[in-house]
């Protein structure tokens, strides 16, 4: 079953406190989190979170697709030492 | 003989002709690297059907080279991809030649690979990550801050891991930070957002 609407989204307070007083800083900070249960809400659009992995701090930037899910989807806590060393992997800077 | 004697008991067939045949030997280990002057595009992971056709695991989204009349090397032999498709994680191929099962069944675990002047980039914007390895990364200001040593793809920004005489620094893969890639003279220059180059809380 999902989350009683009546609840709503669960964001941890410290750092919903902290996106509400940042929202008009520029540049915006990178805001430090261990809470990978925190729902994405609108308000964080725009921020980079650096989301705890259980060992260091991932900076997520968020986007508007990323409404609804958990900051933890996006900072994973295993790592995957299996990749070649040259292959046709790409990366791209996010505009 | 004498008559009255017993004949003489069987002799048992020799023990080499009993021996069943020797196992075959055991399958060739396929490569874990490509060759010099390839660079690997998928992974077969196993026959798919009787055709011919092979499963194979992609390394980058779209597989931009592992498409219809694309050249690939298998076990350093040309082939061309015929056919194409994506099936859940993986893409299902066809490829020049190889046309029933057998003939792709010692292919389990094979790269394939491209050669580096026709690998494909999926944006003409993607920089490949072993470009990006070894890059050297320095602030706006001029700050050193060591090499980029992996790439981490989290679903959303790429993250970049940044390790140096500070430390481990995450780079996030956005316009707001990476300043310039200059693959020429190896180096990526940031700007840092307030709060990265912290030390750890």
């Amino acid at each position: 079953m999902s989350r009683s609407i009546k609840k709503g989204p669960f964001v941890h307070p410290s750092l919903e406190k902290k996106i509400f007083s940042l929202r008009n800083a520029s540049p915006k900070p990178l805001i430090k989190t261990w809470s990978r249960a925190s729902t994405i809400l609108p308000d964080m659009i725009g921020f980079t979170i650096g989301v705890h992995d259980g060992r260091r701090h991932v900076p997520v930037f968020i986007t508007e697709n990323m409404v609804g899910h958990k900051l933890g989807e996006f900072a994973l806590t295993r790592t995957f030492r299996g990749h070649i060393s040259k292959s046709d992997r790409q990366s791209k800077v996010r505009r | 003989m004498a008559a009255g004697e017993d004949p003489p008991p069987p002799v048992p067939p020799a023990k080499a002709a009993r021996r069943r045949p020797a196992p075959p030997p055991p399958p060739q280990e396929p490569p874990q690297e490509p060759r010099e002057g390839f660079t690997a595009v998928g992974r077969i992971a196993r026959p798919h059907g009787l055709r011919g056709e092979v499963r194979v695991a992609a390394f980058t989204e779209g597989a931009p080279n592992l498409q219809r009349g694309r050249p690939v090397y298998l076990d350093g032999k040309r082939y061309v991809v015929v056919r194409a498709r994506p099936e859940r994680d993986a893409w299902i191929l066809q490829l020049n030649g190889l046309t029933d099962r057998d003939a792709v069944e010692g292919f389990r675990g094979f790269l394939l690979e491209a050669a580096d002047g026709d690998v494909l980039r999926a944006d003409p914007e993607s920089y490949f990550v072993h470009e990006l390895i070894g890059l050297d990364v320095v602030t706006a200001e001029g700050r050193d801050l060591g090499k980029v040593t992996d790439v981490m793809q989290t679903g959303a920004n790429d993250v970049y891991v940044v390790t140096g005489p500070g430390g481990e620094v995450l780079v996030p893969a956005i316009e707001s930070v990476v300043r310039e890639i200059d693959l020429l003279r190896r180096r990526l220059t940031i700007t840092p957002l307030p709060g990265l180059l912290d030390e750890p809380e």
